[in-house]
Formats: C-alpha cells, sequence, structure tokens
C-alpha cells in the first residue's frame, strides 16, 4: 500500500483506511513484534503491542503528504522501535536488565561479534531454507509450531486440516527438518 | 519456553527473514479483530488526549477576556438535555432522578472563563481546516458524551481516593478523584467552553456539573476534583469515524458535520452546527434524524426501545409536574376553573427544548400512539372541559401549570423485549420508582415507534396488579387481528384499528398461485358486533413470471357487512357482500 493511496483513502472514509492498513501490515508486523518479544513475552503482551503500533500509525501517519512509495519502510520502523520499548519495558519490570543499561539495549537487536553475527546470519539463512525445502504445507506447520508456538488445533483450524493430521505431519518434517540440517552441518 | 531451541535462531532476524515469517499465515480473524479493534480504541485515546492537552495549552496563551453566565442558563435546556440524550438511544439511563432540581453552588453563576484572543486563521482550506477540526471535536465530543454517560475510559480515577457523598434519598453515592485531564469543575467548564457554545454548552455543563435529581457527575471536593461513574452506561455508541462536511459558509464561519449511520433497514442522520467563536471551533448544536420505511417495523432494536422508554420517561414527567423541568416563578398567570370554584396558577416554562405549545404537542404525539394519548397524556396540551391544560401557550411563552412535582417512571436495567408481531413488541424493564416492572408496549405508527400502553406488574411473572394499573389495556381490541377461513385455507381477513371506533378491513381470496383478490372498506362495528360498510374497494392482484405485480381495480363501491357469528362453541365473523357474494361461504376465525 503506497502512503497516496492510503490518503486517498483516508480522505474517503478514516475507518476504511485504517482497516485497509491493518489488513495490507498486520502479519508483517505481528512477525516483527513476535520476532522481539517471543522468549519473554505472553501472547496478549504481543497483541497489545501490535495494537500500540497501529494507533502510532494511525495517529501520527500525514494524511496530506504524497509519498508514493510503498509504507512498508515506515510501518517496519515503527513497529521495531515500539517493539524494542516494549522488550525494554518487559525485562525491566521482571529484573532482567536495569533501566539504566542504555547501550545494552541499543545493541540489543545486533550482537557485537561479527563473526558469531555472520555465523548465526548463515545458520539461520540454511535453516529457513531447509523450512522451504519441506513444501507445503509442512514449511507453515513447522513454522507455525515450533517458531509461533501454535497448537495443533489452532495451525488445523488455520489450514482446514485435523488436528490428528498436523501433529503426524509436524513429528514427520520435523524430522526431516532434522536430517536434511544434520546433512548441512546443523544438529538440532 | 521453547520446545525447540533451534528456532530461537529466528529471533532478531533480519529484514529478509522477517519477510519470510510474514508470509505464513499465523493470525486468526478473531485475532486480527481483536488487535485492529485495541488499536482504534488507543487512537480515540490519543486523540482526546492530544485535543485537550492543545485546548488547555491555548488557553494558557494571551489576552484574556473574561465574561460571566447569567445563571438561568444553567436550567435553561434541561428537557432538551433528555431528549438530545435519548435521540442518542443508549444513553437514556444517564440521568436517573427522582426529586426536583436543587440548584447548587456549581451552578454557571459564578464560572468565569479564560477566553484565547488569538488571531483566527487568515486562509481556510475546507479539505483540510474542516476535516480536522471535525475530526478533533467529534473526539472530543465522544469523550464528554461517555463521562456524562457515566464511562471514565479515557480518564483516570484513582480508586485509593474516594469520598461518599449522601445522595437526594439519604443513600450514599461514592465519587473517585480524577488523577489526570482536570483538576477542578472550573477546569471542565472552561474545556468544554473550548469545544462548546448555545445550547449544547449549557446542556453538558448541565449534566457534568450540575444536581439533576441526583448527584452530579463531577463535585470539587476539599479543592479536588471527583467524578460519579455510571453503573449501567451505554458503550452502544455509533461510530463517528466517518463523517461529511457540509453547509460550510465563509460569512459566518461555520459549517455542518454530517454523520450518517446507515442500518441494515434504516438511514440516520446525525448533525453538529459548528462555529468559530472566539477562534476557536464549536460545536453549537446537534441534531438527529431518521430515515425509515415500512419494512423498518420489523426491525425493533435495543436502541429503539431505549429511545422509546427515555421518551416515554421524560412525557410522563412532564405530565406529573415536570421534575425535570425548570419554571420561572416570577412570571406566573392565574386562571379560574369554568365553575369559579379553584384558580390554577401557571408558570413560565423555562426548559430550553420545548419552545412552544406545537413543538410540545409534537414531541408528545410522537411518543405516544392515539388511544394511550387521548386517555392519559393529551392532558399535556388540551383539555377540553376545562381548558386548564398542563401547558398553555401565551404571549409566545410556555407557561405551566403549578402542580404537585411527582413521576411515574425511573427506567433502570437492561430492558427485555418481545416480539408480538412485526409491527408490535412488548419492553419489560425496571421501574425503580415502583420498585417493581413495567410493561410497555411498542407500536409501529406514521413511520414511528411509538408506546400504545403501558402496564405496571407487581412481579416477574408479568401479572397485572389492578391498584398500580394506569392504563386500561387499550390495544386489546376484540376485534382487531388477523383471521383465517375455516372453510377455505386460500381466504384471510385482516381488521385494523385506525381509531376509537373505525377499523379498516383488508379480505383477501386467493385464486391461483398468481391470482388474487382483494377487497378494502373501512367502518365501524355497533353495539351488535355488525360493520356495515360502502365505498369497497375490489382489485385483482396478478404476479408475473417475471415477479412484477399488476393490480386491477374491478370496482370501488361495494357495500356490505361483517357480523360477529358464534355457531355452537366457535366466535367468528361472517362477510356478507352484497356486490358479487364474494364472502358466501367464508367464516374467518380469529388467529
Amino acid at each position: 500500500m503506497t502512503g497516496i493511496e492510503y490518503c486517498a483513502l483516508y480522505k474517503k472514509s478514516k475507518d476504511r483506511a485504517y482497516d485497509t492498513l491493518f489488513e495490507s501490515y498486520c502479519d508483517y508486523v505481528y512477525a516483527i513484534v513476535y520476532n522481539k518479544l517471543r522468549s519473554i513475552a505472553s501472547r496478549e503482551d504481543i497483541e497489545e503491542c501490535v495494537s500500540d503500533i497501529f494507533s502510532d500509525i494511525f495517529f501520527s501517519y500525514d494524511t496530506t503528504s504524497n509519498f508514493a512509495g510503498d509504507m512498508k519502510g515506515y510501518v517496519g520502523t515503527v513497529a521495531k522501535r515500539r517493539a524494542i520499548n516494549t522488550f525494554r519495558k518487559l525485562t525491566a519490570n521482571s529484573g532482567h536488565f536495569s533501566e539504566d543499561a542504555e547501550d545494552e539495549l541499543i545493541n540489543i537487536g545486533a550482537d557485537t561479534d561479527i563473526e558469531q553475527d555472520s555465523d548465526l546470519a548463515e545458520t539461520r539463512s540454511i535453516l529457513i531454507s531447509k523450512i522451504n525445502e519441506l513444501g507445503e504445507p509442512d514449511s507453515t506447520i513447522i513454522i507455525q509450531k515450533y517458531y509461533y508456538d501454535r497448537s495443533s488445533s489452532e495451525i488445523a483450524d488455520m489450514l482446514s486440516m485435523k488436528a490428528s493430521a498436523v501433529r503426524m505431519r509436524a513429528a514427520r518434517a520435523l524430522n526431516k527438518l532434522k536430517t536434511t540440517l544434520a546433512a548441512a552441518g546443523i544438529t538440532m | 519456553m521453547k520446545e525447540n531451541r533451534e528456532f530461537n535462531m529466528l529471533e532478531n532476524a533480519d529484514d529478509k527473514t522477517l519477510d519470510l515469517l510474514s508470509e505464513v499465515p499465523v493470525l486468526t480473524k478473531e485475532e486480527k479483530e481483536r488487535m485492529l479493534a485495541m488499536s482504534k480504541k488507543k487512537l480515540d485515546r490519543m486523540n482526546r488526549e492530544s485535543n485537550i492537552k492543545t485546548n488547555n495549552d491555548e488557553y494558557q496563551v494571551s489576552g484574556v477576556e473574561r465574561y460571566k453566565k447569567p445563571k438561568w442558563q444553567a436550567l435553561a435546556s434541561i428537557a432538551a438535555c433528555l431528549l438530545l440524550v435519548g435521540s442518542i438511544g443508549g444513553t437514556m439511563f444517564a440521568l436517573k432522578q427522582n426529586k426536583p432540581i436543587v440548584e447548587n453552588d456549581n451552578s454557571l453563576s459564578n464560572v468565569t472563563t479564560d477566553v484565547t484572543t488569538t488571531i483566527p486563521p487568515s486562509t481556510w482550506d475546507i479539505e483540510t481546516t474542516c476535516d480536522k477540526e471535525a475530526a478533533s471535536l467529534l473526539g472530543q465530543y465522544r469523550f464528554i458524551q461517555e463521562l456524562a454517560g457515566g464511562n471514565p475510559d479515557g480518564m483516570e480515577l484513582d480508586e485509593n481516593d474516594t469520598k461518599s457523598v449522601e445522595n437526594y434519598d439519604g443513600s450514599l453515592v461514592t465519587y473517585y478523584r480524577v488523577a489526570d485531564i482536570f483538576s477542578s469543575v472550573g477546569e471542565l467548564k472552561r474545556h468544554l467552553e473550548s469545544m462548546m457554545t448555545g445550547q449544547l454548552l449549557n446542556d453538558y455543563t448541565a449534566l457534568l456539573t450540575c444536581y439533576l435529581g441526583e448527584a452530579e457527575r463531577f463535585k470539587d471536593i476539599d479543592g479536588k476534583l471527583y467524578y460519579k461513574p455510571g453503573s449501567d452506561y451505554s458503550t452502544e455508541y455509533n461510530d463517528y469515524t466517518d463523517y461529511k462536511i457540509e453547509n460550510y459558509d465563509a460569512g459566518t464561519n461555520s459549517f455542518d458535520i454530517v454523520i450518517i449511520n446507515e442500518h441494515p433497514m434504516a438511514k440516520e442522520t446525525e448533525v453538529f452546527h459548528v462555529v468559530l467563536e472566539n477562534s476557536l471551533w464549536k460545536l453549537e448544536s446537534y441534531r438527529i434524524e431518521s430515515e425509515t420505511s415500512d419494512m423498518d417495523a420489523s426491525t425493533f432494536e435495543r436502541t429503539d426501545a431505549l429511545q422509546l422508554l427515555s421518551s416515554l420517561e421524560l412525557v410522563d414527567n412532564l405530565m406529573a409536574g415536570g421534575i425535570y423541568t425548570s419554571v420561572n416563578q416570577d412570571d406566573s398567570i392565574e386562571y379560574q376553573s369554568p365553575d369559579g370554584s379553584y384558580t390554577v396558577k401557571y408558570n413560565n416554562f423555562v426548559s430550553g427544548g420545548l419552545v412552544d405549545l406545537n413543538n410540545l404537542t409534537e414531541m408528545v404525539k410522537n411518543t405516544v400512539t392515539e388511544p394511550a394519548l387521548s386517555e392519559t397524556y393529551s392532558y399535556i396540551y388540551e383539555d377540553e372541559k376545562n381548558d386548564l391544560p398542563m401547558f398553555k401557550e401565551v404571549d409566545g411563552k410556555l407557561y405551566m401549570r403549578d402542580n404537585g412535582r411527582g413521576k411515574s417512571f425511573n427506567f433502570q436495567g437492561n430492558p427485555e423485549i418481545i416480539k408480538k408481531s412485526d409491527k408490535s413488541y412488548e419492553i419489560i424493564t425496571d421501574n425503580e420508582v415502583t420498585k417493581g416492572k413495567v410493561k410497555v408496549t411498542a407500536v409501529y405508527e406514521d413511520g414511528k415507534w411509538k408506546v400504545s400502553n403501558y402496564e405496571f406488574l407487581d412481579d416477574e411473572n408479568s401479572n397485572v396488579t389492578d391498584s398500580e394499573s394506569v392504563t386500561a389495556s387499550l390495544n386489546d381490541d376484540v376485534y382487531e387481528g388477523l383471521y383465517y377461513d375455516k372453510n377455505d385455507s386460500n381466504n384471510s381477513l385482516s381488521i385494523d384499528r385506525r381509531n376509537d371506533k373505525l377499523y379498516s378491513v383488508h379480505i383477501t381470496h386467493k385464486k391461483t398461485d398468481t391470482v388474487s383478490e382483494e377487497w378494502a372498506f373501512t367502518g365501524e362495528f355497533n353495539g351488535r358486533g355488525v360493520l356495515n360498510y360502502e365505498k369497497c374497494c375490489k382489485n385483482t392482484i396478478t404476479i408475473g413470471e417475471d415477479g412484477s405485480v399488476m393490480s386491477v381495480t374491478d370496482y370501488l363501491d361495494g357495500t356490505g357487512y361483517l357480523r360477529i357469528s358464534e355457531p355452537g362453541d366457535e366466535t367468528g365473523i361472517i362477510w356478507i357482500d352484497d356486490k358479487d357474494n364474494a364472502g358466501a361461504g367464508d367464516f374467518f376465525i380469529k388467529q
């Protein structure tokens, strides 16, 4: 969705503009927030953060702008900033981090060890490619189950399958993934 | 936490990985709807806070002009408040009162307001300025509307700092300290004055800060501001996100905000008039218009019920002497009864919403149907026998009888709605005045839902109490209803009561699947249960293959009669048609 499209829609109907923007980017924003908070936040906290991001965007996006590009960049920036703030808040509350540890917090998204960072990026890339090699619907099932931590019945509802079939496919796909990753030198 | 820790390596992922992850469908429709709704709610709050902050900032700016408002304005619009509140539907329970208005120290008499004198915008652009102002004003209005209804959302209350205040009946009302936004009633009033003017300002100032038969919403106690939340506030407000700007007038610096609410079978238009005053755009007035069709008769919704109950409460209140209303006893007229045996005093009626007798009559007639009206409420505006009705209009001013002030209704709780037919519903709701239930019958008439009857019920089994029944069951008509032909299922008869005596009759004979004959006439049943008629209209209706309907009038001068007949144990109606003996063999039994 481009900025101009959003502004045009906003002039006709604010509500439609909000709905369309949300529908266009909710998966993207959720992915960003979940990626940042999955280890420390509940699903409710994550939903709260996503809704904060969209209210921020609805409130602050300049509806008179003539930006012809995709709003994804803007949305992504707002989402990442808000997700980091939420991470900071949650970890501060749980005592994992001190509010004063600014330097540490600023670098949350990036490891300072360049070599390790490079290794991690490479491993991550292999993992993604091996998941993709599983093909559909197994790759989706694997991501939903083991990354997004969804239950088999939730996945079944979304993919119009039976929960037992999801469980079976997930187990088989995970074994297959382990095998292919092992062949690539990665152990799960 | 995670079963497979290798997936943790996907955390803090780069943009490319995030893109891939976002392509995996994970959110359900319910989750999306929940998050979107939360976002919009937060946006509303952000808008409100932003507006309030902006307005408060503006107050601190520049040259100040002080003025005082006359005291009477605070009371001049209580009826209008009620009409306004009632018309919005769902906020009828915002005000609950049981005794006359008592003026208190928080009236507008002592209000002084600082008004900015910044220079108004020299150039205008309807597309941006009006739109921006409208969004801001609507956001603020909704916030104020909800506060008036008892909903404190968007305002922080300190639950550890409460005050108990004695209400009119000795019961204690709990107030909570307002922890943000406003710090005093004066500040609240200044905020209202920054966004409203005229009637709307009077209405909401009274609703929020005046004693209206019950403790006010906001109160200064020991130098702090306290709020009384409602327990049954409505959250069923129309959406103000979509609106249009209309009637922009550069000469008077004004425009209208028009919000159209399309319901499945009805259209409702809300209009706010906005004016520029002391360089601030303010809401001056509000009105709501409904366009309903006959089809709406089948859609009687909760908001219709709440609105109707609110209107009935107001009409009954006027009839009972007017608790909500305000009169000026220094402007009175006395009338003698026709036989000279007693004198009746009339006081000038100063509740702003009802300005003349026509206005008043229209409001009453729009609420109550004719039979109930003549039985109970027409006395509000006419008294044929003594010419001493509840209200009189003299020299363009409205006067109200100096009566004892009481009331029959103070509806509470969530009403139960029971469908009786497409055009008739029963509403059963709690009545605080009688500490029992009331059954209100709503019927669809002249494009509106009106009250045709009400009964006080003695318990939840809905039995009518003899002693407390105020109105007889006016619609319990022996003739009115739908009838079927015992001898031929293709024939039917319907009788509708038009007024006290007159009935309209409609008879249908279905000849084939596509052809039917219809007779329509009006008449009065005499004491022997016979309705003679003339000028009967007969039509033959043919439905075409394409669904089109063709009606041919066969004649307009039919004569005959209907008669109640009781052969054996059965009671029914027989029809004698003089013109072509169409009723031979018909025997109609009431459904």
